[in-house]
């Protein structure tokens, strides 16, 4: 790894100090805990997806994710984005749009009122805190460790914790004071950032495993067997790490990813297992990206209802477009001599510094921080808002609402130095915990937001005991899976269980003649068109719609790409290896 | 024998997904702007709405 007075320290701390010069003049703008909070409702498209994008994208998606594709998962993961990725377009059609007709300030907000229940506001925002402390704390993680080992602290005993004090330092700085107008800004510059980072790597990652399509061929072929492995060790294929086992991963490019028990990094059980896998699991994430707080806060923020749903339509193919070209990369990665010791979450990085030009090296460096402070910056705002606006307001009678701008800030703070804490003494894993997190908001609302817009029958008793039931089914099913060893079938996953619990549980518990008339005033009003909206429709609808248009667009080209640059050299290598070869 | 039709599936699968959700999503947004759409084609022939 560089050390401090490398160019890629210097690119990083130019780019720190831009967020935080970008982060305070935007900061001159709050007037208001609107400004703080949704940033005065009045986001363009461009800032709204910029934003969705780059709250979602981390660490987990760049290091974690690309990681999950080295050890050779790229199909089911495929799967799971291409589920996931339109989990957008639903949200922001059918929820994100009438969230934000809402005029609420956060999620647990528009439940409350929308049930006319101080039970289920005080649920949700605590589902809300603890759920995206556990994602901050996974993605803080990430961004620690990639900030200890470029400061060349990677051998240091503090080293992990200094890079955890530089990472909180920066994304605090400018997200404090800046509130959610400079987050959208910042987020967006980012957003560019790891965007260009993404699609510049990737022809230098084909480039260094032997270029297209022999590195899709020979991922094929070489990790099929330990035989075929030794004879390419042998000829000096892998000389940094010539451990057969290591780079023994048979059916990485396959549709079920490497599954054969001879292996050792076949820990996602059979075939059948993954891909089922990849669909539930793409579905539950659809759910999250629909409901989840830290993506639908984004269309609180959209200046009007067609920026909602344009930006759910662009959102999902941009998302889908980088994560599964640059992961198709780093599958084919397995062709490149990487050392022993690095590790799968790492080889991202390690690529960046060791076999991408210098000025290329930089712009991944500081696409991943950005990756990674955006959503810090967002999660981070978020626990701040829920416990300024629907926690404390709720436990401390007497609280000025005058303070709320204050008091939001100095929340964001405190509960970011809690989150320091529980990153440094929490497990290594950087994903798991983060499909943790965003899975509970699935499991406890994905089902009431939808029914909560839709249904003028749910009644707040039903809202609660499903959002509850859900959300405990899915914890004890965990608990129990991680520390106790229980196996659950896979179409019994504790996400389906906790799914299926929510549903059950609406039907047994709802009582729809006990709906009170603030219930039906709200409900009313979600669906009462403003008449500005309706102005701005009549401008707006034909270029909304073309929107849809680039939708279908794409997905023709998505797969035109995959069928040449993915499926084309994989035939052949599946020839090759029927050959005998 | 190995066989490539799954991936060959999955790849369609991928796009396909984004067609069918893209021309889901255009069917129903042109019916909720069905009224200002035809408003606004009437304005521009110069017809009574």
């Amino acid at each position: 790894m560089k050390t401090l007075a490398s160019p890629y320290i210097i690119g990083l701390i130019v780019l720190f100090a831009l967020f935080i010069v970008v982060g305070t003049i935007m900061g001159r703008n709050v007037k208001n805990t609107a400004d703080y909070y949704v940033a005065g409702r009045n986001a363009p498209t461009l800032l709204v997806t910029g934003s969705l994008i780059a709250s979602y994208l981390s660490t987990v998606a760049f290091m974690g994710d690309t990681g999950f594709n080295y050890d050779g998962f790229l199909m089911p993961y495929v799967i799971l984005c291409a589920v996931c990725s339109v989990g957008y377009i639903f949200g922001a059609r059918y929820f994100g749009i009438y969230l934000r007709r809402s005029r609420v300030l956060t999620l647990p907000e528009f439940f409350g009122q929308r049930f006319d229940s101080k039970r289920i506001r005080m649920f949700t925002s605590i589902v809300t805190v603890v759920g995206i402390m556990c994602y901050l704390t996974s993605v803080t993680k990430g961004a620690a460790l990639l900030m200890q080992n470029l400061l060349g602290l990677g051998d240091n005993p503090h080293g992990f914790l200094i890079g955890l004090a530089v990472t909180w330092a920066v994304y605090t700085a400018f997200t404090f004071y800046s509130g959610s107008k400079g987050i959208l800004t910042l987020e967006t510059i980012m957003f560019f950032v790891f965007t260009v980072m993404a699609f510049v790597s990737i022809p230098f990652i084909f480039s260094e495993a032997g270029g297209w399509p022999q590195s899709v061929t020979n991922t094929v072929v070489w990790l099929n067997s330990p035989d075929s492995v030794q004879a390419h060790i042998d000829a000096g294929a892998w000389a940094g790490n010539p451990d057969v086992a290591a780079h023994f991963k048979p059916g990485a490019l396959s549709v079920h990813g490497v599954t054969d028990p001879a292996s050792e990094w076949a820990y996602m059980g059979n075939s059948a297992d993954t891909v089922v896998w990849a669909f539930v699991l793409g579905f539950v994430w659809l759910i999250a990206m629909a409901t989840s707080p830290w993506q639908t806060s984004r269309y609180m923020m959209a200046k009007n209802e067609h920026v909602v749903v344009r930006t759910g339509l662009i959102g999902s193919v941009i998302a889908l477009v980088i994560l599964i070209f640059l992961d198709f990369a780093m599958t084919v990665a397995n062709m490149i001599d990487i050392p022993a010791g690095v590790t799968s979450e790492e080889t991202y990085v390690w690529l960046s510094l060791n076999l991408f030009p210098t000025w290329l090296g930089i712009i991944v460096i500081s696409g991943l921080m950005s990756a990674a402070l955006s959503s810090c910056s967002t999660f981070a705002s978020l626990i701040g808002f829920s416990l300024a606006n629907d926690i404390l307001p709720a436990v401390f009678k007497k609280m000025n609402p005058d303070k709320g701008l204050r008091n939001g800030r100095i929340l964001m703070v405190l509960s970011s130095v809690i989150v320091v804490f529980l990153t440094y003494y929490s497990s290594p894993a950087i994903m798991w915990v983060a499909y943790f997190a965003s899975t509970l908001f699935a499991v406890s609302w994905g089902f009431v937001s939808f029914a909560g817009v839709w249904s003028k029958k749910i009644s707040e008793r039903g809202a609660f005991w499903s959002m509850f039931a859900g959300a405990a089914a899915f914890v004890l099913a965990q608990v129990l899976k991680t520390f106790a060893g229980v196996s659950f079938p896979t179409l019994l996953r504790p996400e389906i269980l906790g799914m299926a619990a929510a549903v059950v549980v609406y039907f047994a518990m709802n009582r729809p003649d006990a709906i009170t008339d603030a219930e039906r005033k709200f409900f009313t009003m979600l669906h009462t068109q403003e008449d500005t909206e309706k102005a701005i429709a009549r401008k707006e609808a034909k270029r909304t719609l073309r929107y849809a248009k680039f939708v279908i667009v794409s997905g023709v080209v998505v797969t035109g790409v995959l069928f040449v640059f993915y499926y084309l050299p994989y035939r052949e290598g599946i020839a090759i290896l029927n050959a005998g070869g | 024998m190995y066989t490539s039709y799954g991936e060959l599936a999955i790849t369609i699968f991928v796009g396909g997904f984004y067609v069918a959700t893209g021309i889901f999503a255009w069917l129903t947004l042109k019916k909720d702007y069905k009224a200002v759409l035809d408003e606004n084609d009437d304005a521009s022939t110069g017809s009574m709405p």
